[in-house]
Formats: structure tokens, C-alpha cells, sequence
């Protein structure tokens, strides 16, 4: 039992893994900036620790840059997350079978990079803490990680954009979305949500044209449900769901 | 902003990213009617969606053409479908994309 739980947490960090090296490095842009910003060392590390949400943290960097009210920094953290109320629904069945405390502890690591490796790995296995916990706890590392690096020694970290970079995350997500696509509505769903989400990121802020994404998705599949059985790569989650 | 409002602030976006991320993540073993698994298994195609093609189209709230990422996009997308590979597909495709990025 204590070897497969071995197995399973190894695996996690080997799955996360390709997009570690990427979160180090945006994590220690983000130190960077928060000491461009006036933040001291600690409180940008203290940041990364407890709030732990990237694009949550650059906006608030930016919006203390501009002097902003605490208040409206929390709100827009808010807005900018919103979109993981829609991530934990849709991974609730999956969590069916923790404890409550397990539950409550692996929430604060659901970022995007954790949500899409996990969902990926529980579309072929039963879900299993262990697994969450080797995931979680190489992104969390990498961020927390990569942001005491940016205060430290930032004027020597290269520049994400110039090396191109910033695609790691779309490579990551698009690798891992091809696996959702095996129908022709789900491709159409696909198409139809990145055309919503592109047409709202131009004038919404950040994270809701996300939520708006997720709830037309969910929408269409609650209202015009597959008429097909169930394809044997989602069966087996599903499956330890229905009779957990 | 003082070291107080400072702790407020983290302690604030922690309370809102938390609640974000707890809110449904335990939901009680009824509430799951096989509609309602249907609904949720497109919520992926919907996030995943809303990750990439903002990404590749949308920078600085502007509408952006970037070809070297809709090639390596197709490069990701193609290596799926030869080797189902989530390792090989990117890093083929990243590696287009930082090579193209170190010659131009």
C-alpha cells in the first residue's frame, strides 16, 4: 500500500515536472517585479506562500503600483479566481472519496497547471491523494520557490517573452485538452468557447471570460447530452465516482 | 501601504482564492444526478478552451496575429495525434517556439 502511495506521489511530481522549470521562472519574474514594486523580500515570498495564485498576484502587484485600496485589490483577486469555483465543481466528483480534511487541505494547491494535470491523470486512474499531493506540491515549491529566486537574484533571470516562454503553459494545456476532444461536439464546444473566451478577454478583466468559457461548456453538455456511451478512457474515473 | 494593511491584503486574497477553490470541491454524493456528470465533464473543454485561445490571440487586451504560435500550436495538436504524448507534445512545440524566438 505505502509503495503504491510512493509510486503514485513520484508520479505526480514526474507529470508536473515539464511545466516546473516555467513556473520557477514566472515566479521569480514575479519576485522581480514585486521589489520594483516596494515590496521587501519577505512580503513578496509571504505573497506567493498564502494567496499562491499567479495572475492574481501580478494584478495585485500592479494595482499596488498605482496606489489602489486594499479592498479593491481583494475584489479583483476574487474576480480574477472566480474562475476555480467552476475548476472545483467539475473536479468534485473526483474528490468524492477524501476526507474532509484532505479535502479542505488540497484545495488551497487547485491552481490551473494542478486542475489540468490532475483531471488528465483521473480520466485513465482512480483519483488518489497522493498523486494530487506530488502535483501540488511541485508547482507550489516552483512558485514559492522561483519568487524568493526573483528577490534574490533577479537582474540575472532571463526574460520569459524574448525566449518565448509564455507558450509553455499554452503547449501544457493544449497537450492536455486534446484528450477532452474526442467527439465532434466536444471539438465544436472547444472551437465555440475559445471563440467566447477570446472575444471577452478584450473587454472583461482577466479570469471571467474563463468562468464564462466554463459555464457555456457545462451548459451544452447539461443540455444536450452525448448520445453515445462513454469512451473507456473516461470510464474508469467515472466509474470509481459512481460507486465510491 | 503600512506592514498591517500589507498582512490584510495577503490575508484577504487568501480567504477569496480559498473560498474560490473550497466552495465545490465537496459536494454531497446526491447532488450528482448523471445529467448534471454530463454537464461537468464539459466544463474542462470550456476552461482548457478559455486558457489557450485567449492566450494565442490576446495580449495586452488587443487582438493579436501570431503566427510562430499557431504553428507551434499545430505542432502540439499534430504530436498528440502520433504519439498521444503529453511530454513529446511539449516539447516539441516549445521548443519550436524558444529556437524560432533565439534566431529572430
Amino acid at each position: 500500500m505505502k509503495s503504491t502511495s510512493y509510486h503514485t506521489l513520484r508520479q505526480g511530481i514526474l507529470d508536473a515536472l515539464p511545466i516546473t522549470v516555467s513556473i520557477i521562472l514566472f515566479g521569480a519574474i514575479f519576485g522581480l517585479l514585486s521589489l520594483q514594486t516596494g515590496l521587501s523580500a519577505w512580503q513578496s515570498v509571504l505573497m506567493s506562500l498564502t494567496v499562491y495564485a499567479g495572475a492574481a498576484q501580478f494584478t495585485a502587484l500592479s494595482m499596488l503600483g498605482e496606489h489602489a485600496n486594499l479592498w479593491a485589490i481583494v475584489l479583483a483577486i476574487f474576480l480574477l479566481n472566480s474562475r476555480h469555483f467552476l475548476m472545483g465543481l467539475s473536479m468534485a466528483p473526483y474528490y468524492q472519496s477524501f476526507s474532509l480534511t484532505q479535502v479542505n487541505t488540497l484545495a488551497f494547491f487547485l491552481t490551473d497547471e494542478q486542475y489540468a494535470i490532475t483531471l488528465n491523470r483521473f480520466r485513465s486512474h482512480p483519483s488518489d491523494v497522493p498523486y494530487i499531493v506530488g502535483v501540488s506540491l511541485s508547482l507550489y515549491i516552483a512558485w514559492c520557490g522561483g519568487t524568493w529566486i526573483g528577490t534574490v537574484a533577479g537582474q540575472w533571470i532571463p526574460d520569459p517573452a524574448s525566449l518565448g516562454l509564455g507558450f509553455s503553459f499554452t503547449a501544457m494545456f493544449l497537450a492536455l485538452a486534446y484528450y477532452q476532444l474526442y467527439s465532434l461536439q466536444r471539438i465544436i464546444v472547444f472551437l465555440l468557447c475559445g471563440l467566447l473566451a477570446t472575444g471577452l478577454a478584450l473587454v472583461l478583466p482577466t479570469g471571467l471570460h474563463l468562468l464564462a468559457a466554463g459555464l457555456l461548456a457545462f451548459a451544452i453538455g447539461y443540455f444536450l447530452p452525448e448520445k453515445r456511451k462513454q469512451t473507456s478512457e473516461e470510464g474508469p474515473a467515472l466509474k470509481e465516482v459512481e460507486t465510491a | 501601504m503600512t506592514t498591517l494593511d500589507m498582512l490584510l491584503l495577503y490575508a484577504g486574497g487568501t480567504a477569496v482564492t480559498y473560498l474560490a477553490r473550497r466552495a465545490f470541491l465537496r459536494l454531497p454524493d446526491n447532488f450528482f444526478s448523471p445529467r448534471l456528470k454530463n454537464g461537468l465533464t464539459f466544463i474542462p473543454i470550456g476552461i482548457f478552451a478559455g486558457l489557450i485561445f485567449p492566450s494565442i490571440f490576446v495580449q495586452g487586451g488587443t487582438l493579436v496575429w501570431q503566427p510562430l504560435f499557431l504553428i507551434a500550436s499545430a505542432v502540439c495538436v499534430g504530436t498528440m495525434m502520433l504519439f498521444r504524448n503529453v511530454f513529446v507534445s511539449f516539447g516539441a512545440s516549445l521548443a519550436l517556439v524558444v529556437l524560432v524566438s533565439l534566431f529572430t
